[in-house]
């Protein structure tokens, strides 16, 4: 059973920030929010420990100016980090190298919603057509009637 | 030696569902293989903003033809949390019921599809004979085979009186005697083994690394189940075993589900032994509180996350979902390099996938 101290602090170490603290608000989960760049090496940390057991997915959305991932990973409990990106020319490093299992889920945001993965393999689209020219569909959400 | 490109799908009959391979043959080995999803892409977590959240429990539903009620269920558990209600013991122990039954159904569908693929189909037509039988009780319950709309949020809208409960019981029997059938394939029957033993090998590193979950990361040594490790509907208070296998290959994924179906069976005769009197539902208000939250369920393919943010409206304002047949599907393209080409069904109906769950 992890501890909830400790694992801020791993994160904090990891992370080389002053502090780490889970936020509520998210149900069970504990959420902490972390720099846009912090997510390779906290995620690298989290693997570190026995109870690490997957990356569930990433979730990309818009919230008002900024884009958020939300890196939703099991570590015998939920754990979500989440980073907050510009809209505007949004990027973040890329984790499939060190866990390729973020490959697709790296795609799709790509995909849906334009942020630039830094160092994530180039492939085919993975849900839309080869022949998607339009924006990223989900970039600019459309409030619906 | 000459190389042989074959594409295979997004029409194929090997293929259950439209998914694109492209696999180079070089004599009777795959060389390389390319993997492409995306044809049956509804873009179901967007249009769920343009729905209210009662509207979303039946477009929620849709997103797969076999596990549509755990899909409701993760999803009503989402907006329930958001509202902070707890729904009644009656509806959590019935909701158990449905998801057991449905991941009964779901095993035997896949034992009969890989029975197909590797052309034994008497194992077809048998566990397609006693899937029925669930779908029967699915049918009679919630009057739907697929899509039971049992699901509400704040509880369920169906219930069981001594007629349904008499029904289950009797079928739940009969599925007991039918599993042994099961059992002695597994066990017993040679060819059985010889197509399935050490193929489709999946190593626990790979598991890890892609983080694929349920009954195929289980049948490889990994010991993860959310219905024990974030208890939810009724699971806490049942007793059950979680089936761990270690050799990885196609034939511990479907020793793995014959004991995952044994271990249902017992979950629901224990939900309905036990079955609360009192409400189905709880009145839930129409407008969700600001806020977020994520849910995890164990679908009959294992790990289900929803992710659900409120700004406080009668929609939600991003809904997220990864079914778990996403990261099985990224391991498919290296597993199928090296394999041999006569192979290749019994290797990708052994995943159990999922494209209509995987695409949304």
């Amino acid at each position: 059973m992890i501890k909830r101290k400790a694992l801020q602090e791993l994160l904090a170490t990891a992370c080389g920030l002053e502090r780490v603290a889970f936020e509520p608000g998210m149900g069970q989960e504990w959420v902490a929010e972390l720099p846009a760049e912090a997510a390779p090496c906290a995620i690298e940390a989290l693997r570190t420990l026995p109870a690490w057991r997957h990356l569930s997915t990433i979730t990309g959305q818009v919230v008002g100016d900024a884009i958020q991932l939300l890196y939703h990973c099991w570590l015998g409990r939920g754990v979500t980090l989440r980073v907050t990106l510009p809209r505007e020319g949004a990027q973040a490093p890329s984790l499939a190298a060190r866990l390729p299992g973020a490959a697709w889920y790296e795609r799709e945001i790509q995909e849906l919603l334009g942020v630039a993965f830094r160092g994530l393999p180039e492939g085919p689209p993975l849900l839309l057509s080869e022949t998607w020219d339009a924006p990223p569909p989900l970039a600019d959400p459309k409030e619906h009637p | 030696m000459t190389t042989v490109r074959l594409p295979i799908g997004p029409q194929h009959p090997l293929l259950k569902e439209p998914l694109s391979l492209q696999i180079d043959v070089a004599g009777e080995q795959i060389s390389e293989a390319t993997v492409r999803i995306g044809y049956v892409h509804r873009g179901i977590e967007e249009l769920t903003r343009c729905r209210s959240y009662v509207q979303n429990v039946h477009l929620i539903e849709r997103i797969c033809g076999i596990c549509s009620h755990i899909h409701s269920t993760t999803y009503c558990q989402a907006v329930e949390a958001l509202l902070g209600i707890e729904i009644p013991p009656r509806a959590a122990a019935l909701r158990v019921l449905l998801c057991e039954l449905e991941r009964i159904h779901s095993h035997l569908l896949w034992i009969g599809v890989l029975g197909e693929a590797i052309g034994f189909t008497t194992i077809f037509m048998y566990a397609w004979r006693d899937r029925e039988l669930v779908l029967d009780i699915m049918e009679r319950l919630s009057g739907g085979r697929v899509s039971h709309a049992a699901n509400i949020i704040g509880g369920v809208r169906v219930d069981l009186g001594a007629e349904e409960i008499a029904l289950i019981e009797q079928t739940l029997d009969t599925l007991e005697t039918r599993l042994s059938l099961y059992r002695d394939l597994m066990v017993h029957d040679r060819p059985f083994r010889l197509r399935t033993q050490g193929i489709g090998r999946l190593s626990l590193e790979t598991v890890q690394a892609l983080g694929i979950v349920g009954p195929t990361a289980r049948a490889t040594g990994v010991d993860v189940d959310m219905r024990r490790d974030a208890p939810y509907a009724g699971y806490g208070g049942l007793s059950f075993r979680v089936i761990v296998g270690s050799e990885g290959d196609v034939w511990s994924r479907a020793d793995v589900r014959q004991q995952e179906i044994a271990q249902s069976l017992s979950l629901c005769r224990q939900a309905i032994r036990a079955l609360p009197e009192g409400d189905l539902a709880v009145r839930a208000p129409a407008r969700v509180p600001e806020g977020e939250v994520v849910t995890r369920t164990e679908a009959p393919r294992g790990e289900l996350i929803y992710y659900v943010r409120s700004d406080g409206s009668d929609r939600p304002a991003r809904l997220k979902i990864r079914t778990p047949t996403l990261p099985a599907l990224m391991s498919l393209a290296g597993l199928l390099r090296g394999v041999q080409a006569a192979d290749l069904p019994v290797v990708i109906a052994g995943f159990d996938l999922c494209i209509a769950c995987a695409d949304r």
